[in-house]
């Protein structure tokens, strides 16, 4: 891992402890709590894209700011806060798949634009609807970006 | 037709029962109130119940497969006075639903007399009573022999005796002390004369003891103390509102905080130490696991506020005299007790009670006895292996009256 990224990562999960224990009075809508994790993890995806191993690292990381923010100012339980730190990270993870798809082009303005469109699409795609449907959809549509993602580059290998 | 006929009859009967179903309340239908509905004749495995607001509005009242009963099942609803159409909808074991609704009309206003000799039956407002604990604020205790009742005028009872004439029981400075009325025979017409004549005035005293925790709200404005225990011309509001200020300052709770404090700090140290992602990875995922462990062993506790106040001097007054609290809390305790210091021995209290739990649950039986409860919200009653429980919003706050 290089070490802007390490220091980036160090931030975000200092941020995501922090934020929990510093507003400890406040009340939060859980899509307001979980749309603020997931844009947090999309802009540390912004420069370069995820390495499998980092993205990793990242959720682990974000996991339990996310989970203690969703009980304490959602009142969600403690099934219900792991059920939604999961669906935030398979977004997470899906949002890392379709940047990786985005390096794969050879335009570099291409690139710098598709990559902050997808800052606002994916977390808009994650409010408008992947939020309330079924963690199934969120886990295919991760595993189709993957998917495809390691399909284009074993191509792009072999040429 | 003899194929056709028993296809209807097939169709229809079934049907029938279905929408035969019907919801009941055994104790009528009163707002600021845990009330019981029964769903009569209902095949159910799971019932829902909501209601409808004048603005048309729907908020839940109840989820679960409610209690059995001979014929039916028995669950639970709160209402506030908005609340105009309790909707219902029950799912059978084969998958159908079935859905009821039935109008919340207030049940009557009941003033619940012990000792009468004869029948209330169609007297109204008046009611008979079995027993001595059914009797409220505001209710008729008929003395029928020579005792002192003293303790049951302190506890807003009135008292319709032939042996006593003391004037000495009354005290016109306490609003919420019993009337003694004198009769001059015990028997069931007398007795009958003397309640008619005084109708109106035992209304309305019952019904101010009713307004008193309907009518208190729970957004006071902040009031500078110097002492954390004594309110310096301050309603029982501003007294609620501030003490739960300072005791739900922190919604996250120790437990928590530490293990959120341990896991970001080792965290921190592994990604600024670890270059190897063979070594890190594993070390972050060990990290992580002990939180999820620790979260899934130890779950949030439910912490509680209680503030017990005297009822107010005067019913327009709240708010002219310095209220002095002393702390009751046990040590481990997780609620918070406060009381005021010069509640009249005997008498009514004001509570209130505030909860900050995790998931936003309390057991529904902390407030199934309160003949008057008014909460900061409608709570729905959900029901989860046999058990009723409230589901809120954190916090839930309620003014309720609670007796001697």
């Amino acid at each position: 891992m290089d070490r802007n990224r390490s220091i980036l990562f160090l931030v975000a999960g200092i941020l995501s402890c922090a934020f929990p224990l510093l507003s400890a009075s406040w009340e939060l809508n859980p899509l307001v709590i979980r749309a603020g994790w997931l844009v947090l993890g999309c802009l540390i995806g912004l420069g370069t894209p995820f390495q499998p191993q980092e993205l990793l690292l990242l959720a682990m990381l974000l996991t339990p700011g996310l989970f203690t923010s969703l009980i304490v100012h959602a009142d969600l339980s403690t099934y219900q806060s792991y059920i939604s730190v999961f669906r935030v990270m398979l977004i997470l993870g899906l949002y890392a798949a379709l940047s990786g798809l985005i390096e794969l082009s050879k335009s570099t303005t291409l690139r710098i634009l598709l990559r902050f469109g997808l800052i606002l699409v994916v977390p808009l795609l994650f409010l408008l609807g992947l939020e309330r449907a079924s963690p199934l959809v969120s886990i295919a549509l991760a595993a189709l970006a993957w998917a495809t993602l390691l399909f284009l580059r074993s191509l792009r290998n072999r040429a | 037709m003899r194929r056709v006929l028993p296809r209807l009859l097939w169709l229809v009967l079934p049907a029938a029962a279905v929408f035969a179903q019907s919801l009941s309340f055994p104790e009528g239908l009163t707002p600021f109130q845990i009330n019981a509905v029964e769903v009569d004749h209902a095949d159910s495995v799971h019932l829902r119940l909501w209601g409808e607001r004048f603005d048309g509005s729907e908020v839940p009242l109840f989820s679960g497969p409610g209690v059995p009963l001979r014929g039916g099942f028995l669950c639970y609803a709160y209402l506030d006075d908005e609340i105009r159409l309790l909707l219902g909808e029950s799912e059978s074991s084969s998958g159908e639903r079935a859905h009821f609704s039935a109008e919340v009309r207030r049940s009557e206003f009941r003033i619940s007399v012990y000792g009468f000799p004869g029948s209330l039956e169609g007297r109204s407002p008046w009611h008979g009573a079995r027993t001595e604990e059914e009797l409220g604020p505001g209710d008729i205790y008929v003395l029928s022999r020579q005792s002192d009742p003293s303790a049951i005028i302190a506890a807003g009872i009135h008292v319709l005796t032939p042996y006593i004439h003391s004037v000495e029981l009354q005290d016109p400075r306490n609003p919420w002390r019993g009337y003694l009325f004198s009769v001059s025979d015990l028997d069931a017409r007398t007795i009958a004369q003397a309640l008619e004549s005084r109708r109106e005035e035992i209304i309305a005293f019952k019904q101010r003891y009713k307004n008193l925790p309907v009518s208190l709200g729970f957004h006071g404005p902040r009031v500078p103390r110097e002492d954390p225990l004594i309110f310096p011309a301050s309603p029982p509001v501003t007294i609620a509102r501030s003490l739960q200020e300072q005791t739900f300052r922190d919604r996250v709770g120790p437990p928590y905080r530490y293990a959120l404090l341990v896991f970001s700090f080792l965290s921190i140290i592994a990604v600024t130490l670890i270059r190897k992602w063979k070594i890190l990875l594993p070390l972050v995922g060990i990290l992580l696991t002990a939180f999820v462990v620790f979260t899934l062993a130890v779950p949030g506790r439910v912490r509680g506020l209680r503030i017990e106040l005297a009822l107010p001097t005067s019913p327009e007054d709240s708010s002219g005299r310095t209220v002095t609290l002393e702390s009751m809390s046990q040590p481990a305790e997780n609620t918070v007790r406060y009381r005021q210091t010069d509640i009249p021995p005997g008498s009514w209290r004001l509570v209130y009670r505030s909860f900050l739990a995790p998931g936003g649950e309390v057991p529904l039986k902390l407030f199934t006895d309160d003949p008057w409860v008014r909460f900061n919200q409608i709570p729905e009653v959900r029901q989860r292996h046999g058990s009723l429980f409230l589901k809120f919003r954190n916090p839930l706050s309620a003014w309720s009256l609670h007796g001697p």
